[in-house]
């Protein structure tokens, strides 16, 4: 059962912090958390792998995973070793609860990924714990120690004092729990704060935060023999943010709100953070000075995974492709603490490893390095060069020289001035038409050569510039930005990674068509996750319209609209359910 | 007699022209004679293999298969082609690579020399999404998508979809937790489109070209969409599901992606080696499928001129069925390894000489040739006599 609250915190924090859960410590005071172990693999795990997984991925097919064809003469033990080699690179040590091996035979509903297989247990089975001891370093002697937090996200404001309580961690044996030992670690903090960790041995730490921003704890416990994976709370710390969710049936308010304040905010929501603004938040926020509210917003964690999320979809690394590296997972929460600017942003990513197999040595890299790197189609000669480097020959490249494999024509193209400026160049076409972008970009690259902290104070600048701000052409959303809107929008959450992948994928299938999320839009419509008010319950109509059209598209409805929506309304064959699918699918829902 | 016929139709389609009512069909009975408005060579072809093994003679049985009979009727019927292959898995291979050498079909290898799809995303320089492989199964049966050569394979291959299609499979998970949406009423679309009007007149000159949420094209493919999605989509309880899924599943790329090539791989007809009555209702299934598809493609005005089904059986069956009521294997003799193909749409000649032995690896350089892509692996010939010469 506790189990089960750990995995749901688990998928709390992705829920809210995206790729930041995967992003643990790089404590150099403690051991790494525990390798998983070939004994506890054959004693209690290898005759499950032999029933569920052998039937496909024994031998030829089955992806990337393969289990060993035994030759002849190999024992039952010595075959059940080496299918044990081939499943470690499926385990991942710093996040085991995140490796592939689990993931994939773990129930849909529960945060598992698509197998073509099925899944095979849920958090109810013995098995689960099973694959969970296997993948956090258990043995036959000893199974490790979990980190347990009630809330992987808290909310505080300055000065405020924040408790964080890691008593709810525990030992799998259950046998020392008055052993267990505390790691705390400050993982990210706001580049201003001089916050730090009083006791990092305590089970709880408290803190005042002296600024806003995002501040990221990191625990990991001890049983006296192995430290576990750690675990990471998030605390989102701002002046005038409302705690409590409005009613999402309801009037908002945002009637009240100003309705210049409310589009900037609205523009600088859907640019940065890719997505829109919750009524709570549009009217705690859409008041503040401009250059408060963009400093506000550039500091936070959210903005790097935003980013991260948009450019790791851009590149394809999502789903089972998703970034594994340290260097790729720490991006998020780095972006915003140490002002990364996008050509090192994109190059963590580009180097990560999923990024070769997802874009394979030959045709695909050619393509993928032209098209997502340097923003244009690849030449022949790239082609050619890129087969001839797939069968491990050395090539000359114009501008690059000679290059001997894949992967140093990849980074010799990522140390490149074209690739630098084409990243630059994508990261201001978030904010501006390409045109502006391409008149930015002389600045905008100056800045960063300058410094990280004149690249932010550029970005600032661009940011509070009244040309950007009082844009009045709109601009497609681009498919990540579109569901997490919907997300906010809809459900009042934000997508979780595997359901965001699930999703790209789907709307990648039909070639980007707007008319895919005007389905997904249709699915939650129907679901009834959505709290969408009956006729009945509206007292207001053209009051509840108008704060329909401020909360999703930010401005109200045109006279011509609130009739016809209000017919739609009142209409027996229409409904509520109606206007919002309409507003949602709208043209103007697409754009930003 | 024969001209002044052809005259007639001509003066008939042109006043429906003028008249601004669109003619039946270009392919209407007798389709060569009224063929003069016709593209001399399809845009589109949707290949459709009835993999499980098909009598040539039920091909063309008005009562059992209405459409494909129909399309026979209309279209070109070719006989006696050969197919000799050993299983469904062999002979869609041959059908897809133009070669005929036997392969293991219990592996189900990837094939060696490249497929039908890659050859047109090579020779045409596509998209992936330009070209598709629907199959009735999933797993190792989608091998048959595309090659391992060296110069052609994944690269080139096409987009692969099954099951519950190209949108629903990746949803599953998401649907399994949201849901499925209910069927929207006619009704319902009629307001949704209005409302979506008004809005986007208020906002019009401030939106992009690329946005076409709102407009009658997006609207078809949400339809579309939407039809492979709602819970209707799994009362699926016919005499041949899979089949069925692979035609929904076409059904939705045909509606989004207007693919130049799309094959769909049928297998349910297998079920004939358990019993005779069940292979005819899987058939009659299958005719109803067929019908729907193309329904769609003459809805589609971009589609409904320009495309050419191509209809073939991979293998044959027993003539009749046992005493036990199954319909088993077609026998090792002349007649027993025959099989029908039907060819339906623009591209096809007047005046059909089809001429000399043919077999089913003719199929993949017929396609090309339809769609002017060379196919340099293929062993088979094209069937020039029954195409418009390029």
């Amino acid at each position: 059962m506790r189990r089960s609250l750990l995995l749901l915190t688990a998928g709390a924090v992705f829920l809210a912090a995206g790729l930041q859960a995967r992003a643990g410590p790089k404590d150099e005071f403690l051991p790494p958390p525990p390798a998983a172990d070939a004994a506890f693999y054959v004693a209690n795990v290898a005759t499950w792998v032999d029933d569920h997984c052998a039937s496909c991925h024994r031998g030829e097919g089955g992806g990337a995973f393969r289990l060993v064809v035994p030759p002849d003469g190999m024992t039952e033990a010595q075959r059940r070793r080496a299918d044990f080699d081939r499943i470690l690179p499926f385990v991942n040590r710093r996040t085991p609860w995140e490796s592939r091996i689990f993931l994939k035979v773990l129930d849909p509903g529960e945060g598992g990924d698509p197998h073509v297989g099925g899944s095979f247990f849920s958090s109810d089975d013995d098995m689960h714990d099973t694959v969970l001891d296997f993948v956090s370093g258990a043995t036959p002697t000893n199974l490790p120690p979990e980190v347990w937090f009630e809330k992987s996200e808290l909310r505080a404001k300055p000065k405020e004092e924040v408790v964080i309580d890691g008593r709810g961690s525990y030992d799998r044996d259950r046998d020392d729990m008055e052993k267990l030992a505390y790691w705390w670690s400050l993982y990210a903090r706001p580049a201003e704060s001089r916050v730090i960790v009083d006791d990092r041995r305590a089970s709880r730490v408290t803190f005042h935060p002296d600024t806003g921003g995002t501040y990221v704890f990191t625990l990991r416990v001890g049983d006296g023999k192995v430290w576990s994976a750690p675990r990471a709370v998030t605390v989102e710390v701002f002046a005038s943010v409302k705690l409590e969710k409005s009613d999402p049936g309801g009037i908002s308010g945002l009637e009240k709100a100003d309705p210049q304040g409310l589009k900037r905010l609205r523009r600088l929501y859907l640019d940065v953070l890719g997505r829109s603004p919750t009524p709570a938040e549009a009217i705690a926020e859409e008041r503040q000075g401009v250059r408060a509210l963009v400093k506000n917003i550039l500091l936070r964690a959210e903005m790097g995974r935003a980013w991260v999320e948009e450019a790791s979809v851009r590149f394809g690394l999502f789903g089972d492709l998703r970034p594994v590296s340290d260097d790729a997972v720490d991006l998020a929460l780095r972006i915003p603490a140490e002002n990364l600017p996008p050509h090192i942003v994109e190059r963590r990513l580009a180097l990560d490893p999923s990024f070769l197999k997802r874009h394979p040595p030959g045709r695909p890299l050619a393509a993928a390095i032209a098209r997502l790197l340097l923003g244009r189609a690849p030449t022949d000669a790239e082609s050619l060069a890129a087969i001839a480097l797939a069968e491990g020959q050395t090539v000359e490249l114009p501008e690059l020289g000679t290059v001997d494999s894949p992967r140093a024509w990849l980074v010799k193209v990522l140390d490149s001035r074209a690739f630098r400026r084409a990243a630059m160049l994508r990261r201001l076409e978030r904010f501006l038409d390409s045109g502006d972008a391409r008149k930015h970009i002389g600045r905008a690259l100056n800045a960063v050569d300058d410094s990280h902290k004149s690249w932010r104070e550029y970005l600032e600048g661009l940011l509070t510039d009244r040309a950007y701000l009082g844009r009045k052409k709109l601009r497609p959303k681009g498919t990540v930005t579109f569901l997490r809107c919907l997300f906010i929008d809809l459900l009042e959450r934000k997508p979780t990674d595997r359901e965001m992948a699930a999703l790209v994928r789907a709307v990648d299938a039909m070639g980007g068509e707007t008319a895919a999320f005007a389905a997904v839009v249709r699915i939650m419509v129907d679901s009834g996750h959505a709290p969408i008010p009956l006729l009945v319950d509206i007292y207001d109509l053209p009051r509840w319209l108008k704060d329909r059209f401020l909360r999703y598209l930010g401005r109200p409805p045109s006279p011509a609209e609130l009739k016809a929506y209000g017919q739609v309304a009142m209409d027996p064959e229409g409904g509520p359910e109606l206007i919002i699918q309409a507003l949602l699918t709208g043209a103007e829902y697409a754009c930003r | 007699m024969m001209r002044r016929t052809t005259l007639l139709h001509g003066l008939l389609a042109l006043l429906l022209l003028v008249a601004g009512v669109p003619p039946a069909s270009t392919h209407a009975r007798g389709g060569a004679k009224a063929r003069k408005s016709a593209p001399a060579f399809p845009s589109h072809v949707v290949l459709v293999i009835l993999g499980g093994g098909v009598r040539p003679a039920d091909m063309r049985d008005e009562e059992l298969m209405p459409t494909l009979a129909a399309m026979a009727e209309e279209g070109r019927y070719v006989t006696k082609v050969e197919s000799g292959a050993p299983d469904a898995y062999n002979a869609a291979t041959r059908i897809l690579t133009g070669r005929s050498e036997p392969i293991d079909a219990a592996a189900k290898p990837r094939p060696a020399w490249p497929t039908l799809p890659e050859y047109l995303r090579a020779g045409r320089d596509l998209p992936a999404t330009g070209a598709w492989f629907v199959s009735f199964e999933d797993g190792d049966r989608l091998h048959l998508a595309h090659s391992i050569h060296a110069q052609y394979g994944a690269v080139l291959g096409p987009s692969v979809t099954y099951g519950q299609g190209p949108f629903a499979q990746p949803l599953e998970s998401f649907l399994d937790v949201l849901g499925r949406p209910l069927p929207q009423d006619p009704g319902a679309w009629q307001k949704v489109r209005r409302l979506r009007l008004v809005s986007r007149d208020a906002v019009s000159i401030w939106l992009p070209k690329t946005i076409d949420a709102g407009l009658p094209r997006a609207e078809r493919v949400e339809r579309a969409l939407l039809k492979e999605l709602d819970r209707k989509a799994l009362l699926n309880r016919g005499p041949n599901p899979r089949d069925e899924q692979a035609i929904r599943a076409a059904l939705t790329v045909l509606a989004v992606h207007r693919p130049i090539l799309t094959v769909i791989l049928l297998g349910e007809a297998e079920q004939g080696q358990a019993s005779y009555a069940s292979y005819r209702k899987v058939l009659a299934a299958g005719d109803q499928g067929l019908r729907r598809l193309r329904a769609a493609v003459a809805a589609d005005p971009a589609m409904a001129t320009t495309t050419t089904f191509v209809v073939a059986a991979g293998r044959a069956r027993a003539a009749k069925p046992d005493a036990d009521g199954r319909l088993g294997e077609a026998p090792a003799t002349k007649k027993g390894r025959e099989v029908g193909v039907i060819l339906h749409g623009p591209g096809l000649a007047r005046r059909p000489k089809l001429k000399g032995p043919r077999s089913l690896a003719d199929l993949c350089p017929t396609i090309g040739h339809l769609l002017g892509v060379p196919t340099p692996h293929a062993q088979g010939q094209p069937w020039l006599g029954l195409l418009n010469p390029r």
